[in-house]
């Protein structure tokens, strides 16, 4: 099924929770933040948060800044 | 010079922000390194405990490792709000950082122009009022501009961030009389941000009586980036000590004409 | 509010601390570009006596760099002399037996224009502290009656609610003197046995209220000579300065009246304000507040004042009365509030400006709202 990562349309396997699709991608948990559909997830809730058709993922890190 | 850094170390001239005690008045930026792995050895020789870092979306193809792992424990995150161009984007950034576990600090930096990347006084005004009143701890990143930073007190910010020059211009205090005006007239730290190109800007801007400078690209792209956190160290204390100890007259008038209490004297 | 800043700094100005200050505390002071209170208080400390040449130099060029070579003349016009105060020291004292009278609105009008054919365009308007007889109405009333004659209008009466302020500001008024006489609350209510003026700390907020009402400038001080003369000094500057930080609109001015002879006897147990004392508190005041307006009466003698001039004043009474009534043909005259020192004409006054080297201004400021407000 496609889901929105970032902006970009992405194919994932049906059933796939956040924490899934956050380790296919090789992000360390402690390195993200993630917003779903416009609200920020928690990450407790990366485990219960099965992903549906046409979701908006925004995954974010921190870079260096100034 | 350990002596100097000692006795200086033993003054009681800590700088307060969001209920916080900041001994070191030099904030760093933590973008345009060449490796992650420098970053620690450059915040031990700078001595910072306030470092700023950016929140960006995950490059898949790229990953790299999270800034926030090479930050020692203790140190204090000043997450920005760069790319934000809208104080509805700053609001949503720091809500983001929030949630990632960044405390609850922000550095609201909202740019719409890209040329010179001069910060939007008006919207950072609208973030700042936002985000405080969600309890964040608010330094606004701004154009020095007297007006807006009696707004922006008057929101509740805990800091000012003045420009001394366009971000990455390493041009120095291009703006020294509109940040001394601010200096003299908000009561809250001024902290001089962008454009300190040398350790001996980052002296003058402590001796006008800045509460602290945020320094990133002069050191990221220095030679060597761990020297140059070190002269900038001692150049900030070199500054606040010159500030403290109150800096002589610039000799500027003439000889003067006939007395003018002279008449105290008469009859 | 200020008097937070009184309580902080009252133990800091015993006569120890006065005298701990030293030359090169002093000297320090002097060097700085912009003056902490601490240095405020080393400029009025015995220490600082010497330096009245250098301070005097040094307060010459601000006054000059920020207001240029022009100094502002107003006169003042007693509406009415009836009071309920028993202030020790002043004429109108209650207890006083003098002639008491007010301007009727008419003879207000004959007296504005006899001062307004002078010239002068800036009206200072007072009264004794009455609400029957010289309350906001009747004072709003005359502010309306010669606001068509003149450029600016201030008013230097007690200390009114925000809402009384707000409903003469409407009216045309656009600047509010106010003295506190003394800072020191001892003193405050030992020279201020009876009526409302009492309560230091109505008073101590009233430029608060002014500034709050929308009145654009706001003038204070302290009677110089009533109570210790440094403190009060100390505490009018640090006001002046707490009035300027806390309304950026507002033009802030400081007066610096001595105690003069008047009809009655009173003599302050305070040290007197010597000529000595009294230049080194306008210098300390002008290196402590650069930008603001300093006042100076027709208190003082017409020798005096062309000493002074050139310290650091931006503004003159000129062709002062302090009588109520007395610039026209009016009969209505009622008794003097304190005797005028200086009783030169407006152009004598005039001449004497320019002979110093400065620019006599009739007018620095129209209130362009209250014009406006006429045309509709």
């Amino acid at each position: 099924m496609q889901i929105i990562v970032n902006g970009e349309s992405q194919e994932i396997p049906p059933e796939c929770t956040v924490i899934q699709l956050l380790q296919d991608q090789a992000v360390t948990l402690k390195a993200a933040v993630v917003e779903h559909n416009g609200k920020i997830l928690k990450q407790e809730h990366y485990r219960s948060t099965h992903l549906q058709t046409g979701d908006r993922l925004e995954i974010l890190v921190f870079m260096g800044g100034g | 010079m350990n002596d100097i850094m000692q006795s200086f170390n033993s003054l009681d001239d800590d700088l307060l922000i969001g209920g916080a005690n900041l001994h070191s008045r030099l904030f760093l930026g933590t973008g345009k390194f060449s490796s992650h792995e420098i970053v620690p050895r450059v915040l031990e020789a700078s001595g910072t405990q306030v470092v700023t870092m950016a929140l960006r979306r995950i490059d898949w193809k790229n990953p790299q490792e999270n800034i926030l792992t090479y930050l020692p424990k203790n140190t204090i995150l000043l997450p920005n709000t760069s790319g934000a161009r809208t104080a509805e984007e700053a609001v949503r950034i720091a809500r983001l950082a929030q949630a990632a576990g960044c405390g609850n600090w922000v550095k609201i930096e909202v740019v719409q122009d890209q040329r010179y990347l001069l910060p939007d006084n008006w919207e950072t005004l609208k973030a700042t009022e936002q985000l405080v009143k969600e309890g964040f701890v608010v330094l606004p990143y701004m154009s020095p501009d007297l007006g807006a930073a009696r707004r922006l007190q008057d929101a509740g910010a805990a800091a000012i961030m003045p420009l001394g020059a366009p971000i990455g211009s390493n041009r120095g205090l291009q703006t020294k009389e509109l940040i001394r005006i601010l200096i003299e007239e908000i009561s809250l730290p001024i902290i001089v941000d962008a454009g300190i190109g040398r350790p001996s800007e980052a002296a003058e801007a402590m001796e006008m009586g800045a509460a602290a400078v945020l320094v990133n690209t002069a050191i990221a792209t220095a030679g060597d980036p761990v020297f140059m956190a070190q002269a900038f160290r001692l150049a900030v204390v070199a500054g606040r000590l010159g500030y403290l100890a109150g800096l002589g007259e610039r000799r500027i008038e003439a000889e003067a004409s006939s007395p003018l209490t002279g008449f105290l004297q008469e009859g | 509010m200020f008097y937070k800043q009184i309580n902080e700094w009252r133990p800091r100005l015993s006569e120890s601390s006065w005298a701990s200050f030293t030359r090169f505390d002093v000297e320090r002071a002097l060097a700085r570009e912009t003056l902490r209170p601490q240095d405020l208080a080393i400029l009025l400390s015995p220490a600082a006596k010497s330096y009245l040449e250098p301070m005097a130099k040094k307060a010459q060029a601000l006054t000059i760099r920020h207001f240029g070579r022009t100094i502002g003349l107003f006169t003042p016009l007693y509406l009415a002399n009836y009071c309920s105060n028993g202030c020790l020291y002043c004429s109108f004292h209650t207890g006083n037996e003098i002639v008491r009278c007010k301007l009727t609105v008419e003879q207000a009008i004959q007296e504005g224009m006899a001062i307004s054919s002078t010239g002068l365009q800036h009206l200072l308007l007072l009264t004794g502290e009455s609400r029957t007889q010289s309350g906001p109405a009747y004072m709003e009333e005359c502010v309306r009656a010669l606001r068509p004659m003149f450029a600016s209008l201030g008013l230097e009466v007690y200390p009114l609610s925000t809402q009384e302020y707000r409903r003469l500001f409407e009216a045309g008024i656009d600047s509010v003197t106010l003295f506190q006489e003394t800072y020191d609350e001892i003193t405050y209510a030992k020279v201020h046995p009876a009526g409302p003026k009492r309560n230091y700390h109505y008073r101590l907020e009233a430029p608060d209220r002014a500034c709050e009402a929308g009145i654009s400038s706001v003038n204070i001080g302290a009677l110089l000579g009533l109570s210790d003369w440094r403190r009060d000094a100390f505490y009018s500057a640090l006001h002046a300065d707490y009035l300027q930080r806390t309304y950026p609109g507002v033009e802030v001015s400081i007066s610096v009246p001595r105690l003069r002879p008047y009809a009655g006897s009173f003599s302050s147990s305070a040290a007197p304000v010597t000529d000595e004392a009294l230049v080194q508190i306008m210098l300390a005041y002008r290196l402590f507040l650069p930008r603001a307006g300093l006042t100076l009466s027709t208190r003082e003698s017409p020798q005096m004042r062309e000493n002074l001039l050139p310290l650091g004043i931006t503004r003159l009474s000129a062709g002062s009365l302090t009588s109520v009534g007395g610039y026209s043909e009016t009969d209505n005259v009622g008794s003097a509030q304190f005797e005028i020192s200086d009783d030169r004409s407006v152009p004598d006054v005039v001449r004497m400006i320019r002979a110093k080297g400065y620019l006599p201004a009739f007018c620095d400021w129209v209130n362009m709202r209250e014009r406006n407000a006429i045309g509709q």
